[in-house]
């Protein structure tokens, strides 16, 4: 398990946990990112990442995607 | 009539669906107490739309959900269309549930269907399933608009209030809502709504209800249901988890997303250099310079039609009046201060086209996410970018482009540091003294009071960040638009909206503002002194302003700025470029004679220590009218208070250091 902050570009992952208050919890929830959500990280250079979370690209500051703990999945 | 309320996710297409059922029947305001934008409008004369501000859900974080949530709590619309993005429909569901939870005659218009295959089978069950009415709809292709507006009749008059109820936790809200009917002072509340939130202890909701007399007995019973729920659902919030479960039940039956996948197209390119990490930043640039060059250059020539056609009328009106008093009351009081306003016309139509431009093409999403890794070092959030740049130009349209920043205290700390980005009407004072004093070095003076300013904007965000504040500016995540060209009817329909809501409310204070240095230029302790008073320095000395001046220069004393300075920092106040104009009727003086006679009354680091204060003290009125008009009459103060403070020790400081080394 990794954060989102580490996974490379291209590859997809699953959210296992989100760490947050409920406020920002609640927030990330209802954008789509969502425990056992099958996301991918489209970019993740030193910027901020942005990643496809079914048909919508959603852009993290880098301290969110901290935050984010998933698991990659194989090819 | 019918209340209509519209509500959606961020970039479903809530605006575009809002403009085409209302044409040009557009009403925006703020909602009562916040400056967020209130959009009403009408069609067929009897259904009145009202735009509720974009959110993913029902809560009370952000004030835009606060607006939303209020709305709710207090209103009851005859109809609530639920506009959902079919391409992210389990996304768009969260909200949907909540909507029903707590009871609503709900219509869901289905919208980008243009975008997928649609399966009409699968539709009518998710409206089996939720017990309300789908309409698929693409507002880009405008597909299905007359079904939905039929819809819409038809269920104002038929209601069909849906209550989605969880079968293991309806039990409690009802206990809740007992409670809560006990108290009259609830009764105009939905009651059913506060119970929900409450269960899921939310601060705000909580805020309500605190100070009413069912308070205790009510905490009693949300810590002993509290207890039950924590077992129950392993401490997780229990209405999350059913609305997630529900979801992805809904998911299996009507919805299989595996077929959308936005593979590597124009946007994906386009964002693989923006967020390179190393050079997306220098896409930024390029962009925020056109934004900046397009709002003011594009402006400046409309604003000088509009200051000559202002000029040729109080002329006129000078010939024409023959009672010199009533003339002059006319002509430089009344015309001169409309015409203060007015200017600023042009500047916002710009400004305006400009940002909806961005939005439109997705930029306006992307480029805060960039600047917010640097900002956040000074406690600014990243949408503190635009408002930063376009202070350079004019604080006005800065301040108001600070309106997209959704959280409160990011929004207030922004606009309050925006008056030390020197704007361009403090431009002609530091060419004016670098010229006289500094001609060898005139561009790097100049250049240093640009950083100055930015530099005092810097550290002064972090210190109130850290005093006034005291928690980070919100994190980011934001929803990332296509890339693609933006339409401009709706540009111009909103842009004159919002052109109106600043004439309403900050005009009037502009407009006021110059009628009242009018008077007291015109007017002396001895009375009226003749409109000659704005050519003629004799006269002017008699003046309030002048007494004024003479006043505050004790305070200016350690500077050895006289009244005549003094004064002409007063007139400042009315817009930084009269601080030139009136320093030359105060000594009687024009063009290359006022280089000259300034370095009788300045040395040169007294003349920089002038520059710095003019940089620095209260912005003009107009800037203040706007802070009032987004920030409300308490902050307006506490900005000219603490920039006057700033300003006076900052030249001090360098007024003292200066001479210490050069002299
Ligand atoms: N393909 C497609 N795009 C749409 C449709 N309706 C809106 N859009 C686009 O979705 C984006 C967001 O629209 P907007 O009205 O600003 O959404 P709002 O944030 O909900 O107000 C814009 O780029 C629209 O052009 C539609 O039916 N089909
Ligand atoms: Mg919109």
């Amino acid at each position: 398990m990794t954060t989102l902050a580490e996974v490379e570009s291209g590859k997809e992952v699953i959210i296992k946990e989100i760490l947050a208050g409920q406020g920002l919890r609640n927030k990330l929830l209802s954008m789509g990112l969502r425990e056992g959500e099958r996301v991918k990280v489209l970019i993740n250079n030193r910027g901020p990442i942005v990643v496809l979370v079914g048909s919508c690209r959603l852009g993290l500051g880098r301290g969110m995607a901290n935050k984010i703990l998933v698991e990659e999945l194989g090819e | 009539m019918y209340e209509i309320a519209l509500i959606g996710n961020p970039n479903v297409g809530k605006s575009s669906l809002f403009n085409l059922l209302t044409g040009e029947n557009v009403y925006i305001g703020n909602w009562p107490g916040v400056t967020v934008e209130k959009k009403e409008g009408y069609f067929d004369n009897n259904y009145k739309i009202i735009d509720l501000p974009g959110v993913y859900s029902l809560s009370t974080g952000a004030i835009d959900e606060k607006v939303t949530m209020e709305y709710f709590l207090k209103n009851k619309p005859d109809l609530v269309v639920n506009i959902v993005d079919a391409t992210t429909l389990d996304r768009n569901l969260y909200l949907t549930l909540q909507l029903l939870e707590m009871g609503n005659n709900l219509l869901m218009a289905l919208n980008k269907i243009d975008l997928c295959k649609l399966d009409y089978k699968k539709i009518k069950e998710l409206e089996n399933i939720l017990n309300i009415k789908i309409v698929p709809i693409s507002v880009k292709k405008k597909v299905g608009i007359e079904d939905l507006k039929k819809m819409i009749k038809e269920l104002c008059k038929n209601k069909n209030y849906v209550i989605l109820k969880y079968p293991k936790l309806e039990k409690y809200i009802e206990e809740i809502i007992d409670i809560l009917k006990e108290d009259q002072n609830l009764k105009e509340y939905n009651l059913r709504l506060l119970a929900i939130k409450l269960l899921e202890n939310d601060d705000y909701i909580i805020n309500i209800v605190k100070d009413t007399d069912i308070w205790n007995k009510l905490e009693k019973k949300l810590n002993k249901i509290n207890e039950e729920l924590k077992k129950e659902y392993n401490g997780k919030n229990p209405f999350e988890v059913e609305r997630l479960k529900l979801i992805k039940k809904i998911k299996e039956i009507v919805y299989d997303n595996n077929e959308i996948y936005v593979e590597k197209d124009l946007t994906y390119h386009i964002d693989e250099v923006l967020f390179n990490g190393y050079y997306g930043i220098l896409v930024v640039v390029p962009l925020l310079w056109m934004l900046f060059t397009f709002t003011f250059t594009a402006s400046k020539p409309f604003m000088d039609i509009i200051e000559t056609l202002i000029n040729i009328f109080s002329n006129f009106i000078k010939e024409i009046v023959t009672n010199k008093f009533l003339a002059s009351l006319l002509a430089d009081g009344i015309i001169g201060g409309v015409g203060a306003v007015l200017v600023f016309i042009p500047l916002l139509l710009f400004l305006y086209i400009g940002i909806s431009f961005y939005e439109g093409t997705g930029l306006l999403a992307r480029i805060p996410i960039l600047a917010d890794m640097y900002l956040r070092k000074f406690g600014l959030p990243g949408k503190a970018i635009i408002p930063l740049i376009l202070g350079f130009g004019c604080n006005v349209p800065a301040i108001l482009a600070a309106r997209t920043i959704e959280n409160e205290k990011d929004r207030i700390l922004t606009i309050i540091i925006n008056p030390l980005c020197s704007c361009s009407a403090r431009l002609p004072i530091y060419v004016l003294f670098a010229s006289a004093f500094f001609s060898k070095n005139q561009g790097l003076v100049i250049l240093s009071l640009y950083t100055l300013g930015i530099s005092l904007a810097l550290i002064l965000s972090k210190i109130f960040r850290i005093v006034l504040f005291k928690e980070e500016p919100e994190e980011l995540t934001y929803e990332l638009p296509n890339y693609h060209i933006p339409s401009f009817r709706e540009i111009f329909v909103n842009t004159w909206e919002r052109i109106k809501h600043f004439l309403r409310k900050a005009g009037t204070i502009i407009l006021f503002g110059s009628i009242l240095v009018w008077f007291l230029t015109v007017f002396g302790p001895s009375g009226f002194l003749g409109e000659d008073v704005f050519k003629n320095p004799e006269l002017i000395k008699m003046s309030f302003s002048a007494k004024i001046g003479e006043f505050l220069s004790v305070i200016f004393s350690p500077f050895g700025w006289g009244w005549k300075e003094t004064t002409a920092l007063f007139y400042g106040l009315m817009a930084k470029e009269l601080v030139v104009s009136s320093l030359g009727i105060l000594y009687g003086v024009s063009g290359d004679k006022l280089l000259n006679i300034l370095t009788k009354y300045f040395t040169p680091v007294s003349a920089y220590a002038y520059m710095v204060f003019t940089l620095i003290y209260v912005p003009c009125l107009a800037t203040l009218g706007v802070i009032k008009q987004e920030l409300g009459l308490k902050w307006t103060i506490f900005v000219m208070l603490y920039l006057i403070v700033l300003a006076y020790f900052v030249s001090l400081t360098i007024f003292i250091i200066g001479n210490l080394i050069f002299c």
